[in-house]
């Protein structure tokens, strides 16, 4: 028993022996403030408009009678209308029998469905559209590079792009019948100059010499006599 | 629990159970459906557009009520989805008869003049008539407040429209109708 009223907590030397002291001048102290206080004059410094609170009042109920809602929809009606506040508001369409009773909304439960955000979406068409357009982009180009590969240059290949541009989009028919009559205007023509008298022929090649006549000849493959002998004598 | 002491609040946390969910919607129906009905029917006139109208709005109620974000009340929240959904519906008459504003008003007076119980000579009756003059937007300025007495503070955020303009426009409204009263 004497083990467990032993205190166990420590206290400052001399603590007990001093403290009345110390109270007594906190207290000393304290009632100086107060004696200081009470020496400043009480009178207030801020300044107040002149018949500010005989005003007062009646400016809050002009602010409160400004709201909307400071008047009740029935007072407002008889203010604004007494003709109208008068009329009985009673409904004056029918309802069928028991509608309220019997009312009813019927909501369609649709299966669960994904939840797709809208952004997620949006960001869908946008990709979609610009696969489109690149594939259109691409396509272009592709057959734009195909057509140029293909491009004859007339004046480096004419047979070729005759071939291409003229040959190809007229029927054999045509062409044939195009020989024909080209062959035809051919043949009036070298009618002309197989009309042409030897001794005309003799005077215009008189200055020509003779090996080159056979050069010529040789190149060209002439060999009717008419025109040898015409050319040659 | 009876539906008028279930607050809004209560009706929400019983919706977003998927096991009270059915019943706080059928809840929310009861409690509001006939508030909701004559805001629409006073618009449409006639009792099956209302009903068409009134079935939309509450299936835009289930499919929109779990994302309600509690900024403004439940009743605030379902008169604006009740007000879109009727000016859609009369857009949507207009589009599809193809006629113009005026024939659309006459329309809708011509449907108030065939009512059965229409009695030309009862100023209700002449009220009616009155208001279907008045442009969509002022209507149903006129009827919120005319009606259903909604304070303008809320009808701002209905119509989502400042209270000094609705206030003007009701004032407006209420002139207009006097004047249709006297001359008719």
């Amino acid at each position: 028993m004497a083990t467990l009223a032993q205190n166990i907590y420590s206290v400052p030397e001399g603590y007990f022996e001093g403290f009345a002291t110390e109270v007594i001048n906190r207290i000393k102290a304290e009632e100086a403030g107060l004696e200081y206080l009470s020496s400043i004059p009480k009178e207030n410094p801020y300044q107040v408009p002149v018949g500010y609170f005989g005003v007062l009042a009646e400016n809050i109920m002009k602010k409160i009678r400004k709201h909307v809602d400071y008047q009740t929809s029935k007072e407002e009606l008889e203010s604004i209308s007494p003709l109208l506040s008068s009329l009985n508001k009673k409904p004056v369409y029918s309802v069928p029998e028991d509608y309220f009773e019997n009312f009813e909304v019927t909501v369609k439960s649709k299966p669960e469905t994904k939840l797709i955000s809208i952004t997620y979406r949006r960001w869908l068409r946008y990709a979609a559209a610009a696969m489109v357009i690149g594939i259109i982009t691409v396509g272009s180009i592709l057959i734009n590079n195909i057509n140029s590969r293909n491009k004859i240059n007339p004046n480096d290949n004419p047979q070729g792009w005759v071939n291409k541009n003229v040959i190809k989009k007229v029927s054999p028919e045509v062409i044939n019948e195009f020989v024909k009559l080209t062959d035809e205007e051919l043949s009036m023509k070298e009618g002309i100059v197989t009309n042409n008298k030897p001794d005309d022929i003799r005077e215009l090649m008189k200055d020509v010499p003779v090996n080159e006549i056979d050069k010529f000849l040789n190149e060209t493959g002439a060999s009717e006599e008419t025109e040898t002998d015409a050319l040659m004598n | 629990m009876s539906l008028t002491t279930t607050t809004d609040a209560e009706l929400l946390v019983q919706f977003r159970n998927p096991v009270t969910k059915e019943r706080a919607f059928t809840s929310i129906i009861k409690k509001y459906q006939e508030k909701l009905y004559w805001h629409v029917r006073r618009m449409v006139i006639e009792h099956e557009d209302a009903n068409d109208v009134l079935q939309n709005v509450f299936i835009r109620v289930w499919n929109g009520l779990e994302n309600f974000r509690e900024d403004s009340q439940l009743y605030t929240w379902l008169y604006r989805i009740a007000t879109n959904e009727c000016l859609t519906y009369i857009e949507q008459k207009k589009k599809r008869s193809a006629v113009s504003l005026n024939d659309v008003e006459s329309g809708l007076s011509n449907k108030i003049k065939a009512d059965q119980h229409f009695d030309a000579n009862r100023l209700e009756w002449k009220l009616q008539l009155a208001i279907q003059q008045l442009p969509e937007k002022q209507r149903i300025v006129f009827n919120l407040r005319y009606y259903d007495e909604m304070p303008y503070e809320e009808m701002s955020r209905v119509l989502e429209t400042s209270e000094g303009a609705l206030k003007a426009s009701y004032h407006h409204a209420v002139k207009k109708i006097e004047d249709y009263i006297k001359n008719h």
